[in-house]
């Protein structure tokens, strides 16, 4: 942990894995077992890391009989996302479920939905084609962060345009209804076992709201949100996490080109992104940030803009519903 | 109506529903003081577009253009008439001569 005295560097972000890792799961047991009394725990594990190192601190805070791993895949995940979450579920001895939503997304229109959204911006796109939403360089340029529609033709050909607000929607809107889908099948095994859903968001994201209201926001108990995503690599080495988990590119596995975190959310990768977020919570002075992080202190003001103005964009993310008044008898934190 | 109070009544109607922040003036950075986000630039490209028939690029999506009312009545007064200041008056046709290379750019 940084004093006033020492230099900021990378290290910072160093953790003491078995210690953490050990406070985790003891929060995990206090949380699960005493306050809501469940008998366990289900995760989604998407071949992530963050899922992984949630799945894996809930096994040996919980044993394995009490977790339950699901498997959510639907047209346009990554074929490397099942095979991933196998690995894990095995190395850990969990039992799994696997559940396609592609049928209950094509029956809430989601794929026709997000499609529609698109041809209201690029009218050839079609069946066949794929599609992600992309941001300007949020670090060289004032530019405001409107959203783009890159398509891609089955012969290869690639459109980019920019989303009018009614279109950024119609694709928004669509595409959220993966995430609540995998949290209703979610609290559907939660009920179904009597156990708890373990959210999975790391510091970053749930710092800056990267995650869908009512969808992968929702959970009864968030383990790593506390921690850094650089953290939650070192916790994922301490745990055993497969390698081929801990080497996968962070994608966001939500539309059907490849899609990086950065491209769809972050200004920079998670490493820097992380760093600099470090540094603007713990007031470090942007002249020592910068050169570390690899940044002009142009570049380092941008990034510090941007977490500033996605934390006011996503506050709302993390309400509770707001009441008109109170009810004294349901208090904010219910005495659990 | 002049231009700017055009542009001011639209930003107060949409994104002040109605009622103007105090002493919210026209060299005011939306930014600042927390009028508009992304989705409002949006709706205000959506505006600009479909009011004053101009097609934004990209790079002209930028703060210095859009960030105070100022700002975007210089942006669209430059980009109507790129040689000279033109006053847009409300219910006034700015349309009548045809668009001008850098209007349907």
């Amino acid at each position: 942990m940084r004093t006033a005295s020492t230099v900021f560097s990378a290290d910072v972000l160093n953790i003491d894995a078995a210690a953490i890792s050990a406070g985790i799961e003891s929060e995990i047991c206090d949380i699960v077992l005493r306050r809501l009394k469940r008998k366990g725990v289900v995760v989604a594990i998407s071949g992530g890391v963050d899922s992984s190192v949630v799945a894996a601190l809930c096994v040996k805070a919980l044993g394995a009989p009490r977790v339950l791993g699901l498997m959510l895949p639907e047209l346009d995940s990554s074929p490397d996302s099942l095979p991933l979450a196998n690995q894990l579920a095995q190395s850990l001895g969990i039992r799994t479920h696997v559940e396609d939503i592609s049928g209950i997304l094509t029956a809430a229109r989601c794929y026709q939905r997000r499609d529609e959204a698109i041809r209201k911006v690029i009218p050839e796109y079609a069946e066949g084609y794929k599609c992600k939403i992309a941001l300007p360089d949020q670090l060289n340029g004032d530019a405001y962060p409107i959203f783009s529609v890159v398509v891609q033709s089955p012969r290869g050909e690639r459109t980019k345009a920019r989303l009018t607000l009614d279109s950024y929607l119609g694709v928004v809107a669509a595409t959220n209804f993966k995430q609540r889908t995998r949290k209703m099948i979610e609290y559907y095994y939660a009920d179904r076992f009597n156990y708890a859903v373990a959210g999975t968001p790391n510091r970053l994201e749930f710092d800056q709201g990267f995650f869908v209201k009512n969808g992968d926001g929702a959970a009864d108990l968030k383990p790593i949100a506390h921690l850094y995503k650089t953290q939650v690599y070192q916790l994922a080495a301490h745990l055993g996490v497969p390698d081929a988990i801990q080497k996968r590119p962070p994608t966001t596995d939500t539309y059907s080109l490849d899609q990086s975190q950065e491209e769809f959310y972050f200004p920079l990768a998670y490493e820097r992104m992380d760093l600099c977020l470090y540094a603007k919570n713990h007031q470090v002075p942007p002249e020592e940030v910068a050169p570390v992080v690899g940044l002009t202190l142009e570049q380092l003001t941008r990034v510090y803009r941007v977490i500033d103005s996605t934390r006011t964009a996503t506050r709302y993310l993390h309400l509770s519903p707001m009441l008109c008044e109170d009810v004294p008898e349901v208090p904010h934190d219910l005495g659990i | 109506m002049l231009l700017h109070e055009e542009l001011r009544k639209f930003v107060i109607d949409n994104f002040m529903f109605g009622k103007p922040c105090e002493g919210f003036a026209d060299d005011d950075s939306f930014i600042e003081r927390g009028i508009i986000d992304s989705t409002a630039v949006m709706e205000l490209i959506a505006y600009l577009e479909a009011r004053f028939r101009i097609k934004l690029q990209d790079r002209d999506l930028i703060p210095e253009n859009f960030d105070s009312i100022n700002k975007l009545a210089r942006f669209v007064e430059s980009r109507l008439h790129p040689n000279g200041k033109l006053q847009v008056m409300l219910g006034t046709d700015v349309f009548a001569e045809p668009l001008t290379a850098e209007q349907k750019r």
